[in-house]
């Protein structure tokens, strides 16, 4: 009798081993570095070395337009984590020009016996930009919002994808108030050159706002090269530091104790810390919990009310809001009303179904437990 | 010997139990974990400049990804044509016979340290995967993880249907980046090109953010072909430049 109850045991646990052993569990596929920047060089050989990594079986491969420039070298295909290398050979005309990818991939084995089966693959691109005739100017602007007084700086940044460079190259911002359609600042950088295939520039112009109002403005870049001109333009704002209480709890249930929700806005471009609200009703006031507020970001904050004393009718709020030496005030009418809360049917009959099992399971227990003690 | 007293017997079993859980632990950590054993001594006396080069990897994960539905038949003595099998539990007993139900669904994770964006192929069309008349292999994305997967702009909303309605985002949407994932509601598995339909523009790597899941669903006709039938889901995830 004990020798069985032993292999039993051991049974289940050899069981419990082999489970956790051979449990299915699906294997990653990665790949290092998940991508290159090339630097476009005609009649050049790149050498670029791979690490993979994950599954036991991967087969590498290369794919993409400069697939047929590049050789892969791996003589452990099929096997597991290792590195491997790929050689591109850029010819000297290497047309379109423009943005050219190689994706360097691995793929892992599908799992075994499956009805449907998954298998991953990983790809690290390769990327080169083929340089356009004459010149070819990629750019992006840039206006990051700032609090009131704060200087403002505009980023304009240039990319040269063409052969040629460029002779004269000027940059200018202007910056209009949205609200009145007024321009309020022209700034300007001093006139330079930008050589050709794939060269870039970032120039930082610096609006003081100092005296400027809060609010939205708009900001127009231009950017003049040998005799032509592209215009970016950007929104931004210049933000104050005050929050905007936009709403809180209108209705509320009589002789009980509600919570009280404060709706708010920052209307600032820096975090806002230990912000909470004192209201007031029917003579009393209640604080919130403080909470902190992001920039330009939303919040409730939530308080209670003890209305267990009152009876329904309309009350008048005084909402005040704190955040570091100042305030914001809102002032409003919340109802209160009665409710009266009936269990339902469904949940009376989830109660007793809840019951039932509970005293179904201490039944069964308890027979365990008499049949244990009859066979001892 | 007073009752409560473990026996010598007892004693043994749990001993036997406590090596075979230490072997197998052991064997476990040698097998699963080998790098643990190259263990390194530091210099005593002498100074150095230690320098580390970080490199980004791209890495996916299929977490979970088999799906077996069993084996049966259509329910054709009740006068059904067809039968059909999803990964949310559908498995009409009227209309089916013996298969499994089946609640699990593929899961895929980004556990690189870089953003990808994953595409999906069926080795299979449901024509060759299932056959007969009018078979259907489909399958339906979703976010295993709340704001896992952006669109093409970084976002994380998506767009209705091109033209109205508020179906699922059509290819014309997916390719536009204005999709999160795609499709949401039951597609026919895309089996042709070299790496099939985008799913996902932009899979995050944040640890909480990073995971999606697909739900497949099979429809048999009574006049498919027997035997077994098999079909797998290449996921392919690039790094985004």
């Amino acid at each position: 009798m004990m020798e069985r109850k032993i292999a039993h045991f051991i049974g289940f646990f050899s069981f419990l081993f082999f489970l956790l052993t051979f449990a299915s569990t699906a294997s990653a596929i990665g790949i290092s570095p998940a991508i290159i920047n090339l630097d476009y060089e005609p009649n050049h050989e790149y050498t670029l070395d791979f690490l993979t990594s994950g599954a036991d079986i991967i087969t590498t491969y290369v794919r993409g337009d400069l697939a047929p420039y590049a050789e892969l070298i791996d003589p452990a295909q099929g096997t597991g984590a290792r590195s491997f290398q790929v050689i591109l050979r850029i010819p000297a005309d290497l047309d379109p020009p423009g943005k050219r990818t190689l994706l360097v991939g691995a793929i892992e084995e599908p799992p075994d016996g499956a009805m449907v089966g998954g298998r991953a693959a990983i790809q690290a691109p390769v990327t080169l930009y083929v340089p356009y005739p004459g010149v070819y100017l990629e750019t992006a602007f840039n206006a990051p919002t700032v609090n009131v007084n704060e200087p403002l700086p505009f980023t304009i940044h240039i990319t040269n994808r063409g052969r040629d460079a460029v002779a004269h190259l000027t940059q200018s911002v202007t910056v209009i108030d949205a609200d009145t359609n007024e321009t309020v600042a022209f700034l300007e950088a001093t006139p330079t050159t930008l050589a050709g295939i794939n060269t870039e520039l970032r120039t930082a112009l610096v609006w003081n706002t100092t005296g400027r109002h809060a609010g939205t403005y708009f900001a127009e870049a231009l950017i003049g090269y040998d005799g032509q001109s592209l215009k970016r333009t950007a929104d931004f704002r210049i933000g104050n530091q005050f929050v905007r209480i936009i709403n809180f709890t209108r209705e509320a249930t009589a002789r009980t104790i509600n919570p009280f929700e404060i709706k708010i806005q920052s209307e600032w471009n820096s975090q806002f810390d230990d912000i909470y609200g004192e209201v007031t009703l029917n003579g009393t006031t209640f604080k919130t919990s403080p909470v902190s507020l992001e920039p330009w970001k939303q919040v409730s904050l939530l308080g209670y009310w003890d209305a267990s004393q009152l009876e329904p009718g309309i009350y008048n709020a005084h909402v005040l809001i704190k955040y570091g030496a100042t305030f914001s005030t809102l002032d409003g009418d919340v109802a209160l009303v009665d409710r009266t809360v009936v269990e339902s049917p469904a949940s009376f009959g989830l109660s007793i179904r809840a019951g039932f099992a509970v005293g179904l399971l201490l039944i069964a227990i308890f027979i365990i437990i008499i049949r244990r003690r009859k066979q001892k | 010997m007073k009752k409560d007293d473990i026996t010598n017997k007892s004693l043994a079993t749990l001993l036997i139990v406590a090596i075979v859980i230490s072997i197998g632990g052991t064997w476990l950590v040698l097998n699963k974990a080998p790098g643990l054993l190259n263990i390194a001594g530091a210099a005593s006396t002498d100074t150095g400049t230690a320098t580390v080069t970080i490199n980004s990897v791209a890495s996916i994960r299929f977490a979970y990804d088999a799906i077996d539905f069993g084996s049966g038949s259509v329910n054709t003595t009740s006068g059904n044509t067809l039968c059909i099998l999803d990964t949310n539990g559908t498995n009409d007993s009227t209309k089916c016979q013996g298969f499994l139900a089946n609640t699990s669904y593929f899961q895929l994770e980004n556990d690189g340290s870089t953003n990808i964006t994953v595409q999906l192929l069926s080795s299979k069309p449901a024509s060759t995967f299932i056959g007969g008349t009018n078979p259907q292999f489909r399958y339906a994305v979703f976010e295993n993880e709340t704001t896992s997967c952006r669109n093409g702009t970084g976002g994380t909303g998506y767009v209705d249907q091109i033209g109205g309605g508020t179906g699922n985002c059509t290819a014309t949407d997916g390719a536009g980046g204005n999709c999160t994932v795609s499709p949401r509601g039951w597609t026919d598995v895309n089996s042709t090109g070299v790496t099939g339909a985008t799913i996902c523009m932009r899979l995050g790597f944040a640890d909480l953010s990073d995971s999606l899941g697909f739900d497949i669903n099979l429809t048999i006709p009574y006049d498919a072909p027997a035997g077994a039938k098999t079909a797998t889901f290449t996921a392919t995830a690039t790094t985004i430049v």
